[in-house]
């Protein structure tokens, strides 16, 4: 049996999905955290029952990529019973999209979600009574406290039942609507989404093109704007009819700070700024702790251990993949995600995307598109599937900023490598000449690239405390996609480097990379070994450069000049293997080449440009 | 007296902009309305009482506020039905202005405002409109308001991805609060109780007029 989880944005869908399958899904305080449809099996009493996740829509008959999508699966794969999630501190709005999914005339259940915070909010809800109107069993759930959330499998087993609730259309559209289903046989749904031209009977779009005109010609209205009216006034009267707002708590107003520009932007910028401070100074001193305990506990012993040279060599690599891995990235990373979580988490992520609109725009963006940008801090590879809610042309400036953006495996280069033994102003100077091609490429992209401009219309998220337990949760989901694909990868591919290196097939490759890499970037001819390993994994590039050094301890074979190009360099250049995937499946492989060659381009450029500088002048 | 009649005086004192009651306008009331000299004086009378005009020195008169309220009232209603008829029903003007006459004292306020929004709609009732509606017609944009005031929605123009807007609830006749408005021009707007963020030029495409 299959079960369908549908809803507006940011109304609690995959904690429910999450609660009942157990599989981690992304969730946060913002609309548009899902982007693909995914599922996953319930049991339950001895059935299995497949649930899908869909992604936040507003409406059903929208044009965005996600809309279509989901109208996609509605109608084309068969659902068994339809979960629809609604808001109940917003029940007018999400009763809109309910009344839309009615027409598909399917069994249901209703979730009425986030109870916990309409009943703080004074308001009271005859779920009773939505059950009368709408015909199938309403539940009152809060997903965030487990509440009634073991309900919703069993009674989509026991209870479901089909939805018959009609909207009342304006005359002319019912009249549209009762020709074509005697003209051509469809159901009511099928004719008002040809109304609105959608679907893909070609006759049917014909018929239904001609009286959408004349409603058109009549009214000064799009169908579709007829049509919504229609709907939101039915939703208005019933949900005037089932709450009743019994006491107005006032909540306090941290909006007045957090939108004015004034003492807003300096909020933004201080929330961002901190979160790399403490990102490199836990990091730093986690770090020191667990390089320190590896030295101490493995290293040493291992040399003393007098090995054969060949087996030496493997598990010296071995173990400083595992250090750098575990040791480098883990506090790092993980601090990082959990920064990152809790800024997610409290809905502040929609505040400075408003903030940032006008300022976006300069950059060919609107403010929507600093949300993929701050995930992008943390990985690319959501980040880039996440652009999917913007336009064409946004999205191909975005894939070239986003790939720019430092990642978390990026941070790791700049704290493990610059802030430990350049020095933090120095990791914190890499952030700014980032930023600043950031921007220059932005302007130069919002000229060049071809296509319309369209602004932002973002629901704002409710400020919330973030729950530690979430929080945690979602840093430990990305933790173990850390440990769990990339620390393999890590150890797999310096087996084979110690190997080669005990081979000496590396040096024959470094010798020939030797000159360019001395003469134009000034850094050891292994540097550029760790480079072709960073397109692996971006952290990769750090530690590899620690096991062909043959030391954690970079500042000892480097000078600062030579560890500050090389994270420049690592930083900007070509994206990670995964990105440049990510890139080819969303935007098509010539958007993949040309952000691949761009910073190619621009890593080793700037890196030329500061060595030499670096060079003459000091 | 009936209060159609009543309310006949006021809005034709208003509109004909009476200061003095001679004679000859006496009689011109009578003839209008069809009724006698000596009612026409008992009705001025009754409307004195009611508080509605005040008469003297002399032959002067003028409407109170009350009056004037209860006059304008009439007189929008009048303009508004007899806007419809000529323009969406093609009446001739005389006809139109008889029947608009009659249906102004039964037409509730809601049915006129409601028609009004309904001819206000560009392409609808074109001279006519600046005539008859004046300012109702001057819908301004969503950001040319600022925080804190409460609008409707008028008309929303603009390309098919609006269908967002119409699905979020920017619908016409939806009010909508400004909550916040940055100096660049960006908004949040309240709509059915949720927030929502809007850039500039998606704001100048919602049309909208104050809320009286
Ligand atoms: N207070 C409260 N918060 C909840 C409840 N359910 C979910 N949340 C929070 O609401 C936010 C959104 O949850 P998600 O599960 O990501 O929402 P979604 O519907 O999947 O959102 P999209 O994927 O954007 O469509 C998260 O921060 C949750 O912690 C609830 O019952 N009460
Ligand atoms: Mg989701």
């Amino acid at each position: 049996m299959k079960v369908g989880l549908i809803g507006n944005p940011n109304v609690g869908k995959s904690l429910i999905f999450t609660q009942l399958t157990g599989i981690g899904v992304e969730i946060s305080n913002f609309p548009g955290t899902t982007i693909d449809i995914l599922s996953g099996g319930v049991c339950y009493q001895r059935e299995i029952v497949e649930l899908v996740d869909f992604p936040g829509i507003y409406s059903l008959d929208g044009t965005s990529d996600e809309e279509t999508s989901v109208r996609r699966y509605l109608q084309e794969e068969n659902i068994d019973v339809i979960v629809p999630v609604l808001n109940a501190s917003n029940l007018e709005r999400n009763l809109y999209l309910l009344l839309q999914i009615a027409e598909y005339q399917m069994s249901g259940v209703v979730v009425i979600n986030m109870v916990d915070e309409s009943e703080k909010a004074g308001i009271e809800i005859d779920f009773a009574h939505l059950s009368d109107i709408i015909g199938c069993t309403v539940i009152a759930a809060a997903a965030s406290e487990g509440r009634n959330v073991g309900d919703i499998i069993p009674c989509t087993l026991s209870d479901a039942r089909k939805m018959n609730y009609e909207v009342p259309y304006m005359q002319h559209i019912e009249a549209a609507i009762r020709s074509l289903v005697k003209i051509h046989g469809c159901s009511r749904r099928e004719a008002l989404d040809a109304l609105q031209n959608l679907g893909t009977d070609a006759d049917l779009l014909d018929s239904a093109s001609t009286l959408a005109e004349e409603i058109e010609e009549e009214h000064q209205m799009s169908v579709h704007q007829i049509i919504a009216t229609n709907r939101h006034n039915a939703a208005a009267k019933i949900a005037d009819e089932i709450t009743v707002i019994k006491d107005h708590k006032k909540k306090p107003d941290l909006d007045s700070l957090l939108t004015r520009a004034f003492p807003g932007i300096p909020i933004l910028i201080i929330l961002l700024f901190s979160t790399l401070m403490t990102v490199f100074f836990i990091g730093s001193f986690l770090e020191e702790i667990i390089v320190e305990l590896f030295n101490i506990y493995l290293i040493a012993p291992l040399m003393s251990a007098g090995l054969s040279p060949f087996w030496e060599q493997i598990l010296f690599s071995l173990i400083l993949a595992t250090q750098a891995g575990l040791g480098i990235a883990f506090p790092f990373v993980f601090v990082f995600y959990i920064l990152i979580s809790i800024l997610e988490d409290s809905g502040y992520m929609t505040r400075a995307a408003f903030l940032a609109d006008r300022a976006m725009h300069h950059v060919g963006m609107h403010g929507q598109a600093l949300i993929p940008m701050v995930l992008g801090l943390g990985c690319n590879v959501p980040a880039i599937m996440s652009i999917r809610q913007l336009s064409k042309r946004e999205r191909i400036i975005a894939s070239f900023l986003i790939t720019m953006v430092p990642c978390s495996a990026r941070t790791v280069i700049i704290a493990g490598i610059v802030a430990v033994f350049v020095g933090v102003a120095w990791a914190f100077s890499i952030y700014l000449i980032v930023f600043i091609l950031i921007i220059i490429t932005g302007f130069v992209l919002a000229k060049i690239t071809p296509g319309e401009q369209f602004g932002m219309i973002l629901e704002m998220a409710p400020l919330r405390k973030p729950i530690p337990m979430q929080t945690m949760k979602r840093a430990w989901l990305h933790m173990k996609e850390f440990l769990f694909i990339a620390m393999p990868l890590l150890l797999v591919s310096s087996v084979f480097l110690g190997v080669l290196q005990y081979a000496g097939t590396i040096q024959a490759f470094q010798d020939i990379f030797a000159p360019f890499m001395e003469a134009v970037l000034g850094l050891p001819s292994y540097a550029s070994t760790s480079l072709i390993f960073g397109i692996l994994r971006k952290e990769m590039a750090f530690e590899t450069l620690a096991i062909l050094a043959g030391t954690a301890d970079l500042g000892s074979v480097m000078t600062s000049l030579q560890l500050y190009v090389f994270a420049v360099v690592s930083v900007l250049f070509v994206p990670c293997i995964s990105t440049i995937a990510v890139l080819y499946r969303e935007m098509g492989w010539k958007i993949a080449l040309m952000v691949s060659t761009y910073t190619l381009m621009l890593g080793m450029g700037i890196g030329t440009a500061i060595n030499l500088l670096a060079v003459s002048f000091l | 007296m009936q209060t159609s009649v009543h309310e006949d005086y006021l809005e034709w004192i208003l509109e004909n902009r009476i200061e003095s009651l001679e004679e000859d306008t006496l009689e011109f009331l009578s003839h209008k309305f069809n009724r006698n000299m000596d009612t026409v004086r008992n009705d001025l009378k009754h409307l004195e009482n009611t508080g509605d005009i005040t008469v003297g020195p002399g032959t002067a008169v003028r409407l109170t506020e009350q009056g004037q309220k209860t006059a304008k009232c009439i007189l929008k209603k009048h303009k508004v039905l007899e806007c419809f008829f000529t323009e969406m029903l093609g009446m001739d003007q005389n006809t139109a202005s008889q029947q608009a006459c009659r249906m102004e004292h039964e037409a509730s306020d809601d049915t006129i405002s409601r028609l009004n929004q309904y001819l206000s709609r560009p392409r609808r009732c074109k001279q006519a409109c600046n005539r008859v509606c004046g300012p109702q017609c001057d819908l301004k944009s969503l950001s040319s308001y600022n925080e804190k005031e409460t609008v409707c929605v008028a008309l929303i123009r603009g390309p098919r991805r609006m269908g967002r807007l119409n699905d979020m609830g920017v619908i016409p006749g939806e009010e909508i609060t400004i909550q916040r408005k940055l100096s660049n021009g960006s908004l949040v707007v309240t709509i059915k109780g949720s927030d929502i963020a809007i850039s500039p030029e998606i704001a100048a495409s919602v049309l909208v007029e104050p809320i009286e």
